[in-house]
């Protein structure tokens, strides 16, 4: 999703907007600048057009609690050699100083669904997604099952007035969702009890989220930031489903709430 | 082992510290060695209703400090055998209360009662937060009415977060819903939430309603919790609550048969 900012593009030298990218990440399993350059080449050596401008975050929170700080100024520079440009490091907090000085942005780790079960290889000189290789290993397939499924949240008891749940993934509730309550996910909605209080899917700017929920007595429904309130929707549709079993989705722009 | 009881609503003047007084009363009076101690410190009032504010000497924020022991501080009822009470400090404020000092206090405590009943303050702060974390059961408190059923909800939504229990991730703490101030009348003409309205809302086991009255007043400012007039309807309430919460299987009294609820009423007219 893209949010916008700052109002009237006509006007105005340039606009903020939200974006999300996909990205490389590099994760660095110790801090030895030696090993990491030998391994830099080999992987250059066997393909040596792989990389082309090809932005990358190096994430830190796999290296060792007590390891020195690497050197990112000279990683960025082996990096660049190599067609990589190191815009971020994301993770390990002890080293956002480090980070900084080196002109890097800062990233904090966030778990996500995809990056530990795709890695970019090359195949027939074209970067395309495949199945992770380990980079330092014997080139062995490691497993990678489990990509979806594991996103899903499940709560099987009350959400009370004042309580928040988030999931990144689908979210599912098999209890009552009070009023005063907030639901919010990156993917669907499905709540199992009634639902009075406030349900926001696809918070992360995903349109095709839906919230299904069986009994329908919500305050606010959001999805993908397209919202509506339980007393400004038109007469119709809130109130001709109110108490039902619904389906509630994103088209054109609108919100549709239809009986399940 | 003890079991610590702690009697709470969110909203004030729901009837928390009379219904404190009452249950551990009614415990204490079924043979059970009670204790009941008044957490809301700074506006004490339990002490009131117990009818013992003049033997006050030290309170729960003393023993918490050192300054005095437990067996100084704890009053023994006049009216029943095997009670006591804990009263609150007057002077102090509630940022005077530590989960350490409780913990150690609970912990003597547990030696020589069965039962502590906490009395916990209004609201969802420190105070309110202290009565409720080491609880094992909750009474919730709930008058039939909106914003009373609403801040019962956002208790409830705390005891599953931040009490003891929640946090050790042990068994959760056990809840009871308590209706108080319920007017079958009111609730015929649609002034008032229905139980099964106020059920509905909270899904938790309802363990009694106890009808508005004039003889809790009366028996407030007189400082005789009201289960020891019998000949009352809040008094044989009561007595049904602490029954039922020893496990006797009685039937709901004091309700009338159910009727339209308050939210088909106001809903009805939206289809």
């Amino acid at each position: 999703m893209n949010s916008t900012l700052t109002s009237k593009p006509s006007n105005t030298a340039f606009q903020l907007k939200g974006g999300i990218f996909t990205l490389t990440t590099l994760e660095l399993h110790n801090s030895c600048l030696i090993s990491f350059c030998q391994q830099l080449q080999a992987m250059s050596e066997k393909a040596p057009h792989f990389f082309q401008q090809t932005p990358v975050v190096m994430a830190l929170e796999t290296l060792p609690a007590t390891v020195d700080a690497p050197d990112l100024r000279a990683i960025a520079g082996r990096l660049r050699e190599s067609g990589m440009i190191l815009v971020a490091v994301r993770g390990g907090e002890q080293f956002r100083y480090t980070a900084e000085s080196a002109g890097l942005a800062w990233l904090p780790f966030q778990k996500t669904k995809s990056e530990k079960n795709v890695v970019m290889m090359q195949q027939n000189g074209q970067p395309m997604p495949v199945e992770r290789h380990e980079l330092n290993g014997t080139g062995q397939k490691e497993d990678t099952s489990g990509i979806s499924g594991s996103e899903t949240k499940i709560i099987d008891q009350p959400v009370r007035s004042g309580q928040q749940i988030y999931a990144p993934g689908d979210l599912v509730i098999l209890s009552q969702v009070s009023p005063g309550a907030e639901l919010l996910a990156g993917g669907h909605i499905h709540v199992y009890g009634l639902l009075r209080g406030r349900a926001l899917a696809g918070v992360n700017g995903d349109p095709e989220a839906r919230i299904f929920c069986h009994r329908f007595e919500a305050e606010l429904i959001s999805i993908s930031g397209h919202y509506k309130l339980t007393g400004q929707t038109e007469e119709s549709s809130w109130s001709r489903h109110w108490g039902q079993s619904v389906l509630i989705k994103l088209a054109e722009d609108r919100l549709h709430i239809s009986r399940l | 082992m003890a079991r610590i009881i702690v009697v709470t609503s969110g909203k004030g003047g729901v009837g928390k510290t009379t219904t404190s007084a009452s249950f551990a009363t009614g415990l204490a009076m079924k043979g059970h060695r009670t204790v009941v101690i008044d957490f809301d410190v700074g506006l004490r009032n339990l002490d009131l209703i117990m009818g013992c504010e003049r033997r006050v000497v030290y309170d729960l924020v003393n023993v918490i400090n050192g300054e005095a022991a437990l067996h100084q501080a704890l009053i023994k009822d006049k009216h029943t055998e095997n009670l006591s009470v804990l009263p609150a400090s007057q002077t102090r404020d509630k940022e005077a209360l530590t989960l350490e000092g409780i913990e150690a206090v609970f912990d003597e405590l547990a030696k020589d009662f069965e039962y502590i009943i906490c009395d916990s303050p209004a609201g969802i702060e420190h105070g309110a937060l202290m009565a409720l974390y080491f609880a094992d059961e909750a009474i919730i408190t709930t008058n039939p009415e909106v914003s009373s059923v609403r801040d019962s909800d956002r208790i409830l939504g705390i005891l599953q977060s931040k009490s003891r229990r929640a946090e050790k991730k042990l068994d959760p703490v056990k809840e009871h819903l308590l209706l108080t101030r319920y007017n079958p009348t009111r609730v015929e003409m649609g002034d008032m939430l229905n139980v099964e309205d106020v059920q509905e809302i909270l899904a938790i086991p309802l363990l009694a309603v106890v009808p508005e009255s004039k003889d809790v007043l009366k028996a407030s400012n007189h400082g005789i919790p009201v289960i020891h007039q019998q000949t009352t309807d809040a008094g044989q309430a009561y007595n049904d609550m602490v029954a039922r919460f020893l496990g006797a299987e009685l039937p709901h009294r004091f309700i009338e048969p159910p009727k339209k609820g308050f939210f088909q009423k106001v809903f009805r007219s939206r289809a």
